[in-house]
């Protein structure tokens, strides 16, 4: 499988430098290479057919750390799903945008790269390179919905794609932590903890910190699955080519959300919790997402936003979980898949031929575009769930679901799926019907399109038709890909005529009731055709998550500006004060308030002249408070300086005498340089300033000396100091200067990149006191 | 007349303080000393030169400009961590050459002290002929 991902990857390269010179060879590899994936996956079909096929590398042996994929018959429908469509629309891409070789090479490459992600997402066995994959996809499908980089919109969309899949990323990855938390508890190895194939027999449903965990996964699929209320990027993304469209937010993408909650329904499924948070979260989805595909005018918002009502009711089949709702899972996910890339690629048709893609303003467009006219036909009714296309077993399959669900759940299920069922026929028709049989209409012109361009679509629809006939097959298929997201025999019955008894009968009741409906809605609809409801202008818009976010996101950079302004406002001493403010509250807080162990009083008997050197350092430090000129205080904090390079010395800390002195020397001579450039006399800053500097000042001294008494007063269990000693003797001809061998021997690292830092800074100094110059010192007071 | 005294005191004191400073790296590994404060030393020597013969002075004293001793000293002390691993061993090995009596071993250790001497030097010696010619 590693090969499958490879070779996406080894493809998107080979487009990316092949398709200025030989376009040809570059739109070749870009289909044959997913179709021959797909050709062999489909071969390994039989072979899964109760089993896993799991392939492992070693990546970091000393660690554990393994690359693992994994095919069963859950990740060969949604790999299948992949390179078959994938391989479809790099078909479609190429005539489509033959107006510009050079931008069909960049998307096709693209297209590849998100391909290699996505198809890493459903292979992976292992959770870290799923999320890893998930990440990518990510990214690559941030490039894509940007893929016109020129538009401002373009950029702004995508990056709130990014932004809102992002964070559910992060979300996930918690979640995964969590659950190998739960893993190690029941006793899997760090190994072992990161494979999905063996994170199911751990019981996470009974532990403690189950309903963070589904919680955390549920908000990296539902963002990622465009779930109300995190469904708002998904509209927005329409923004890319349509080939994008029908691909990541059809077909690929937004299912990865989808199937993350399959992969770990054997893992996490089963309790209350996932029964309702997934049932509420899809249920609401669907109603909501169905009711909103109705109201708008652009062919393509119409169709992300009925991606989101089916998006929603596959969650909610799996919070179901049964074994109906399973095979209706399977059935629907792939119908979908099918009508809903055909439909996109047809709506990018129509726009190509009449450009808009309103579909009230177009009309009798099948004598312009017959291919794509009889396409847009078969999938409208795989839509709507008409027999005998896949649509309707799948649409089947959800309300035969809904109805064997007992109890308050299977009510709620009910109701919510015939209401999204009766919206989508509508939204079906007026995507299909509307722009291609409707007449009387205003319009406009319909330029004819090369043929080229329904081969991919007429494909889909194809599948969409083969699939629904041959009801054998695709029950044998749903039978392995359910067994494999229950871990456990699953009994399906595909089939087009179930009989009448309940609940099939009433499945079907319902189905026709909701066409009908459907039928009576859209001619309604196409008589008076929508406003804008939820503009921008309305009262309604103003709540809407789509407002909200570049809202949110204003406040957040108004917030860090404020922040900057307030804290960086150019004065040194405020810097000054801050962080003497931070230390003294965060150091010297927990100090107060913990319970250590008390200080001892400092050894009071000292000799007559240690005690002179102090009063000389306390004399230096008063007068340089007090001072009236600024070289009086920096000569008497040089007197202070002094009096404590003396006192290190007699303390027996020859190094740090001799530093303390040079330094001290060096400052004053620095002080005075830097003085020169500033007018002679400060204006007096106000008393309480200063005493407040004063306060902050001793405060901090204060802290500092309650410190080293409190730490000569510990004792640390530290043998580093014995080691020291020990090793010296070692290293030099005995009594060898410890200190200076701990910096250059010992802890030379510690030196090495103290040196870097010391001149990188020194470098910053120097070329910023370079560039200062005279214009920026004049007229400034001292800061 | 005070110039005078300054300008001619300074070749003395200069020479002192350098090669005093030479002297406080070497005798780092046994005495007090070592590569910060010698490099300080030194800065030391270039501040007094700057102060009677001016930041040109100072520059023509030290021949290579500042940030030469800064990027020059952090390489010294880079290849002579490196030497380590190109001879097998780990990073930042010791490896002795031999022993100056009385004063130092000559090996990566001394290397070290002295890109560590450098760079110091560089750096303060830097900061003050920036401040002086602003």
């Amino acid at each position: 499988m590693l090969h499958l991902i490879a070779a996406t990857l080894a493809a998107a390269l080979l487009v990316a430098a092949l398709y200025r010179s030989s376009p040809k060879s570059a739109s070749a590899i870009a289909v044959a290479v997913p179709a021959l994936a797909f050709l062999w996956l489909a071969a390994q079909a039989p072979a899964i057919d109760g089993q896993e096929i799991i392939e492992q590398y070693q990546w970091a042996p000393r660690f554990g750390v393994t690359v693992a994929f994994l095919l069963d018959g859950l990740s060969l429908m949604f790999a299948l799903v992949i390179t078959g469509i994938g391989a479809i629309v790099n078909a479609y891409a190429i005539p489509y945008m033959r107006k510009s070789r050079a931008e069909r090479g960049r998307l096709l490459s693209l297209l590849l790269v998100f391909q290699a992600a996505m198809l890493g997402v459903v292979l992976a066995d292992d959770v870290l390179l799923l999320y890893v994959c998930w990440e990518l996809t990510g990214i690559s499908s941030f490039f894509l919905i940007g893929f016109k980089n020129e538009a401002e919109e373009s950029r702004s969309n995508a990056l709130q794609a990014l932004i809102v899949t992002g964070l559910g990323g992060l979300a996930l990855l918690t979640g995964f932590l969590l659950l190998g938390v739960v893993a190690n508890d029941a006793g899997l190895t760090f190994a072992e903890a990161r494979r999905l194939s063996e994170l199911k027999a751990v019981g996470a449903t009974s532990h403690e910190l189950y309903a963070p965990i589904l919680l955390l996964v549920a908000l990296g699929a539902f963002t990622k699955s465009a779930h109300v209320p995190f469904h708002f990027w998904l509209p927005s993304a329409m923004v890319a080519p349509t080939p994008v469209s029908a691909y990541l937010h059809s077909a690929t993408m937004v299912k990865a959300g989808t199937y993350l909650l399959a992969r770990l329904t054997p893992t996490l499924g089963g309790a209350e919790l996932w029964t309702w948070l997934l049932g509420l979260g899809g249920g609401v989805t669907m109603v909501v997402a169905a009711l909103m595909a109705i109201v708008h005018r652009d062919l393509k918002l119409i169709l992300a936003y009925s991606t989101i009502t089916v998006l929603g009711a596959l969650t909610m089949l799996l919070g179901l979980g049964h074994p109906q709702a399973l095979s209706a899972f399977v059935l629907l996910l792939l119908a979908h898949a099918l009508y809903k890339a055909a439909l996109f690629m047809v709506a990018g048709n129509v726009d190509q031929s009449t450009g808009t893609r309103d579909p009230y303003r177009v009309g009798a467009l099948a004598r312009a575009l017959p291919g794509t006219a009889s396409v847009a036909a078969i999938a409208a009714a795989s839509m709507a769930g008409l027999p005998p296309l896949l649509g309707f077993l799948g649409k089947e399959g959800l309300y035969v679901a809904a109805l064997k669900t007992d109890g308050l759940a299977g009510s709620i299920a009910a109701a919510a799926v015939v209401t999204a069922g009766t919206l989508l026929v509508v939204a079906a028709l007026v995507v299909a019907v509307a722009p291609f049989f409707r007449t009387g209409y205003g319009r406009l012109e319909a330029r004819s399109l090369p043929r080229t361009l329904a081969i991919a679509p007429g494909a889909l629809a194809l599948g969409a038709v083969l699939m629904g006939v041959f009801t054998g097959w695709m029950d044998d298929f749903t039978g392995v890909v359910a067994k494999s997201i229950a871990a456990r025999p699953v009994s399906t019955d595909v089939a087009l005529w179930h009989g009448i008894e309940p609940p099939y009968g009433l499945a079907l009741a319902c189905s026709a009731a909701s066409i009908l409906v459907g039928l009576l809605g859209y001619r309604k609809l196409s008589q008076s055709p929508p406003r804008e409801l939820l503009g921008e202008g309305s009262a309604l818009g103003r709540w809407t998550p789509s407002f909200l976010y570049p809202r949110s996101i204003d406040l957040l950079g108004a917030g860090a500006e404020w922040m900057a302004r307030v804290l960086q406002n150019g004065k040194l001493r405020n810097y000054l004060s801050v962080i003497l403010l931070t230390a003294l509250a965060a150091v010297g807080l927990p100090l107060c308030l913990a319970a250590f162990e008390g200080i001892d009083p400092p050894n009071a008997d000292a000799y007559a002249h240690e005690i002179l050197l102090v009063v000389v350092a306390l004399v230096g430090a008063w007068k340089t408070i007090h001072a009236r000129y600024r070289l009086e205080a920096v000569a008497a904090m040089g007197a202070t300086g002094f009096a404590i390079a003396f006192l290190f010395a007699l303390l027996s800390a020859p190094d740090l005498a001799i530093t303390q002195l040079i330094v001290e020397t060096l400052i004053v001579i620095i002080a005075v340089l830097v003085f020169r450039r500033i007018p002679p006399s400060s204006s007096r800053r106000p008393l309480m300033r200063r005493r407040l500097h004063v306060a902050i000042s001793a405060a901090f001294g204060l802290l500092m000396t309650v410190l080293v008494l409190a730490f000569s007063r510990a004792r640390f269990a530290s043998d580093a100091s014995e080691f020291f000693v020990r090793h010296q003797a070692g290293k030099s001809a005995g009594a060898g200067n410890i200190v200076n061998a701990i910096l250059v021997e010992f802890r030379a690292l510690d030196t090495l990149g103290e040196i870097t830092v010391l001149a990188i800074a020194g470098i910053g100094v120097i070329t910023l006191l370079r560039l200062g110059g005279d214009s920026s010192l004049e007229g400034k007071e001292d800061g | 007349m005070r110039q005078l005294i300054l300008t001619t005191l300074t070749p003395v004191l200069v020479a002192l303080l350098a090669l005093f400073s030479f002297f406080m790296l070497l005798r780092g590994h046994e005495e007090p000393g070592g590569g910060f404060v010698g490099g300080l030393l030194l800065a030391g020597a270039v501040a007094i030169h700057s102060l009677a013969h001016g930041p040109a002075g100072a520059r023509k004293l030290l021949r290579l400009g500042p940030e030469t001793f800064v990027g020059g000293g952090l390489l010294l002390a880079t290849l002579s961590a490196l030497i380590g691993p190109m001879t097998g061993q780990e990073f930042l090995a010791t490896w002795e050459l031999g022993k100056i009596p009385g004063l130092t071993s000559v090996g990566t250790v001394a290397l070290f002290d002295l890109g560590v001497y450098l760079v110091v030097h560089g750096t303060v010696s830097g900061l003050l002929i920036a401040l002086e010619e602003l």
